[in-house]
């Protein structure tokens, strides 16, 4: 299988985890291809006509699948081991889904102001304030008072593809140092610990962590 | 086990669906949670008081978001895969239906759709959301996922296609938008509604909603 990935994009970078922590590559399962440049031409659309990444093209002409939460599963599920990142336990994985899902329809959406400028989108600055308030108000307590409520992952005990799903995203922040600086303690501690936990995919999170860190464009000096 | 849910909310009715499809019916109880889910019993069952939730047996707690609840529905019940393909790479490419739903098509709907429920709509976000669903994503519907099967990636309709075309209905809402919806659209959202006829009254609710909505926007040029 070919993983295509943006090396410096968050919503790969779960991919890639997987694919490291269940060493894929190196056993030759999944060969992980750089597309950063390549989402446009032919040779990707025909592959996925919605040109973005990852992407999972599978082997034998079965096509591909995209959006980084269905890939992580069908790696998971494909893949010895993935049951250690994607339990199979239907209460605790339907609590896993649930966490990816909050992901895509809460919590990602409200970092767009906050975070895209640094990708060269143009933001609202009211609006990344607003959002900011609301990751305070509603969905750092979520994260933190509901899926870590009991346990130092999102209903784990050990990191799954759910906690892959969320922090990565949480890099993006530090565009915005003052916005990072309100950003709660034990927020910052279960994002270190999730990275820490893949070592394997380092040089991913690091790419994306210095482009954010250094970022001062419109925006970095912003007050939350 | 209890599934909590709003009667004419899309995001309901896919897990209705799944229930009367199974004949979960003695297993799962239907609680209708309109009104209720800020209250202290709700929020100790679901503290982000949303609907779906899905109420397990025991001390197993809940969950909730709408493709979570499917999935889980499906993984405990429908052991022939009928509405969530066992095969791994046939999962897979409903997973990234299920995914696309929530990430690119959901959030093109509210500005065109909540007007129903008296929410305040930004009529220019929904003029450039609806052409985005024109330009984009109804074609990535119809020429990818619709492409070679009546339903996304399959003969028979799954949980991404409850996913996804109860959600259509919301456009109703506004009918020079409606107009503009193409055909396939339409006789594709017409499919999957009929293929499940126990959510009948639930999709009707929303449908009467939407169609007869005259408020602000209802009279809008797409």
């Amino acid at each position: 299988m070919k993983l295509h990935i943006l090396p410096i994009s968050a919503n790969s970078h779960g991919c890639l985890a997987v694919v490291k922590h269940l060493k894929l590559d190196e056993e030759g399962k999944v060969e992980i291809v750089d597309a950063m440049g390549k989402t446009r031409t032919d040779e990707f659309i025909a592959m996925n006509p919605c040109h973005c990444c990852p992407t999972l093209e599978f082997d034998d002409d079965k096509g591909a699948i995209w959006e980084s939460c269905a890939v992580m599963r069908a790696l998971c599920e494909m893949n010895a081991g993935g049951e250690d990142l994607y339990p199979a336990d239907p209460i605790t994985r339907a609590k896993i889904n649930m966490v990816m899902d909050w992901k895509t329809s809460s919590i990602y959406p409200d970092l767009f102001h906050l975070a895209y400028m640094m990708f060269g989108v143009e933001v609202d600055e009211v609006m990344a304030k607003k959002q900011f308030a609301k990751l305070l108000e509603t969905h750092f307590p979520v994260l933190l008072n509901v899926f870590l409520k009991d346990t130092p992952f999102c209903f784990s005990d050990k990191p799954t593809i759910a906690d892959l799903a969320v922090a990565p995203i949480i890099t993006l922040l530090k565009g915005r140092k003052k916005f990072y600086e309100k950003v709660p303690d034990a927020v910052k501690e279960y994002y270190q610990r999730v990275y820490d936990a893949f070592p394997g995919a380092n040089e991913y999170f690091k790419m994306l962590d210095d482009m954010c860190s250094n970022y001062d464009g419109p925006g970095a000096d912003a007050e939350p | 086990m209890k599934l909590h849910i709003l009667p004419p909310s899309p995001n309901s009715h896919g897990c209705i669906a799944v229930v009367k499809h199974l004949k979960l019916e003695d297993k799962i109880e239907i609680v209708n949670a309109y009104g209720k889910t800020r209250t202290d019993e709700f929020l100790a069952i679901n503290p982000c008081h949303c609907c779906p939730t899905l109420e397990m047996d025991g001390d197993d707690g809940a969950i909730w978001e709408s493709n979570a609840v499917m999935r889980f529905l499906c993984k405990k019940f429908d052991t022939e895969g009928e509405l969530y393909p066992t095969d791994i790479v046939k999962a897979g490419r409903v997973d990234m239906v299920l995914d696309w739903r929530q990430t690119t098509f959901y959030p093109c709907i509210p500005n065109i759709g909540y007007v129903v429920f008296g929410m305040p709509c930004d009529e220019t976000k929904a003029k450039e959301d609806f052409k985005k669903l024109i330009d984009v994503h109804f074609k990535t519907l119809l020429d990818v996922f619709l492409k070679d099967t009546p339903y996304c990636f399959s003969e028979k309709p799954t949980i991404a296609d409850l996913a996804i075309a109860p959600v259509i209905t919301f456009i109703k809402a506004r009918a020079k938008f409606w107009d503009a919806v193409p055909d396939a659209i339409k006789e594709y959202h017409t499919r999957v509604l009929e293929a499940f006829p126990g959510v009948e009254e639930n999709f009707k609710m929303l449908d009467g909603m939407t169609t007869s909505y005259s408020g602000d926007g209802a009279d809008a040029e797409p």
